[in-house]
């Protein structure tokens, strides 16, 4: 089956620009659609000193993890609606008769996804990291890694929410779905701060992290695509 | 052959359930076919299956002679499909509505702006809302803003799923000499709608479901 419908007959610049400016105006007068998942993640981080106790070294030890878990949960939290409202109201299915390629909206649908929920916690995620005892020196890489990472989230959980579309409730299974494609970005994520938390080099998790990256941005945008078209003709 | 769409023996099952039963028909360029039917005989279904948004059990979809699937691009490119869900994103304004769509399906040679959209808005008596976000406007309007896409795009077949709810008599008048105007400028229609429809010089075909 064909994936990309061929060549575009209007430029793929414009295509692009044209749908992260209407996702973005969208987003803009649905504030509560992004700020939830950010705000659950300022909650979890600052819960967890209140939880275990003040103890800057235990904090120390604990904070690459808890700042990740926490992460790739507020990005999983985001994921429900980033096909939900076209599918509703009938956009995904004059996106997919549109005859333009399914895979580059999907990738500028993507993009936003992650303006307005990746790129948030990584502008909170210095301030949380002081909180739990995190070093200066140790915050370069924790944002590194959390670009990287959210990013590859972001790829990774829409091919998730694009299985589910239509789906009522599909949060768990949702989850299910994507967690385990996930797991990767995590282990690598907490390594690499973990690591420049001790001082040790943190660039080999870093590449890594870099590398499946890659891999999300070259194959999800395909994959997607094609469980958004399946979503679609199995509806109604 | 070109632009001629071909349905030949659509059979569609739901369940244990024979919805469509080798349904066949031709819509030629500069014809209009309505299909009728009582709720939950197939309609829908079929206009999907047309689209290709659907699978079909048996049967095959041609455009131009070749199976849709075989000429997707070209295919899309002439296909303006309307359906319930007409794509109408509450939030955005007509006009920001409307954008994407002429840019979804334009081509670059044919390329509409603002003006345009400003213009189709005009057509259908909406450019006072057209900066107002669609939630404010009420359900005929919002099909007004949906159906502007019969102004604006330039697609030879037209698949309208019950183009006419919603609307009042003027609407609906404006939407007829529409689609009058496309039929006898070579356009084909295949559309859904209970009511009748009068279309001056236009002889309108049926096919009856279920």
């Amino acid at each position: 089956m064909n994936l990309d419908n061929g060549t575009s007959p209007v430029g793929i610049a414009l295509l692009i620009k044209c749908i992260v400016v209407r996702e973005w105006s969208i987003a803009v007068r649905n504030p509560g659609q992004w700020l939830n998942p950010l705000l659950f993640f300022v909650i979890v981080v600052s819960l967890f000193p209140l939880g275990i106790g003040p103890s800057p070294a235990t904090l120390e030890t604990i904070a690459p993890g808890i700042m990740w878990v926490s992460a790739l949960l507020a990005v999983l939290l985001s994921l429900d609606a980033l096909f939900d409202a076209d599918y509703a109201d009938g956009t995904l299915e004059q996106m997919v008769l549109s005859g333009q390629s399914m895979s580059l909206i999907v990738l500028a649908k993507v993009l936003v996804h992650w303006l307005l929920s990746g790129l948030p916690l990584l502008v909170l995620s210095p301030i949380l990291g002081l909180l739990l005892n995190l070093s200066l020196d140790t915050m370069p890489v924790l944002m590194i890694s959390l670009f990287l990472g959210t990013l590859t989230m972001s790829l990774i959980g829409a091919i998730g929410a694009a299985l589910t579309v239509g789906l009522n409730q599909a949060g768990v299974l949702l989850s299910l779905l994507v967690l385990p494609l996930t797991v990767p970005v995590l282990i690598f994520g907490s390594a690499s701060v973990a690591a420049a938390a001790s001082d040790i080099s943190a660039n080999g998790p870093l590449l890594i992290l870099a590398a499946v990256l890659i891999l999300a941005l070259s194959l999800a945008p395909l994959a997607t695509a094609l469980a958004l078209k399946i979503g679609v003709s199995g509806s109604n | 052959m070109s632009n001629k769409l071909e349905a030949k023996e659509i059979s569609v099952w739901r369940g244990d359930n024979l919805l469509l039963n080798n349904v066949s028909f031709t819509l030629d360029a500069g014809e209009v076919l309505q299909v009728r039917g009582a709720n939950g005989s197939g309609k829908t279904t079929l206009l999907r299956v047309v689209c290709g948004l659907g699978l079909a059990d048996e049967g095959q979809v041609y455009w131009s002679g070749k199976p849709i699937e075989k000429n997707r691009d070209q295919y899309y490119e002439n296909l303006l499909y309307l359906g319930h869900k007409p794509g109408i994103k509450p939030a955005l304004s007509a006009i920001e509505n409307l954008r994407i769509f002429t840019l979804l399906n334009g081509r670059a040679a044919s390329a509409k702006t603002d003006a345009d959209i400003e213009q189709a808005l005009d057509e259908l008596s909406l450019i006072s809302k057209a900066h107002l976000p669609c939630r404010a406007l009420s359900a005929g309007q919002q099909r007004r803003v949906a159906l502007a896409r019969l102004v604006l795009q330039t697609a030879k077949l037209w698949v309208l799923d019950e183009p006419l709810t919603s609307l009042d008599k003027a609407g609906l008048a404006l939407v007829e000499q529409r689609m009058a105007a496309h039929a006898h400028s070579g356009g084909s229609i295949l559309l859904t709608t209970h009511a009748p429809v009068n279309m001056a010089g236009v002889k309108v075909s049926t096919l009856e479901l279920g």
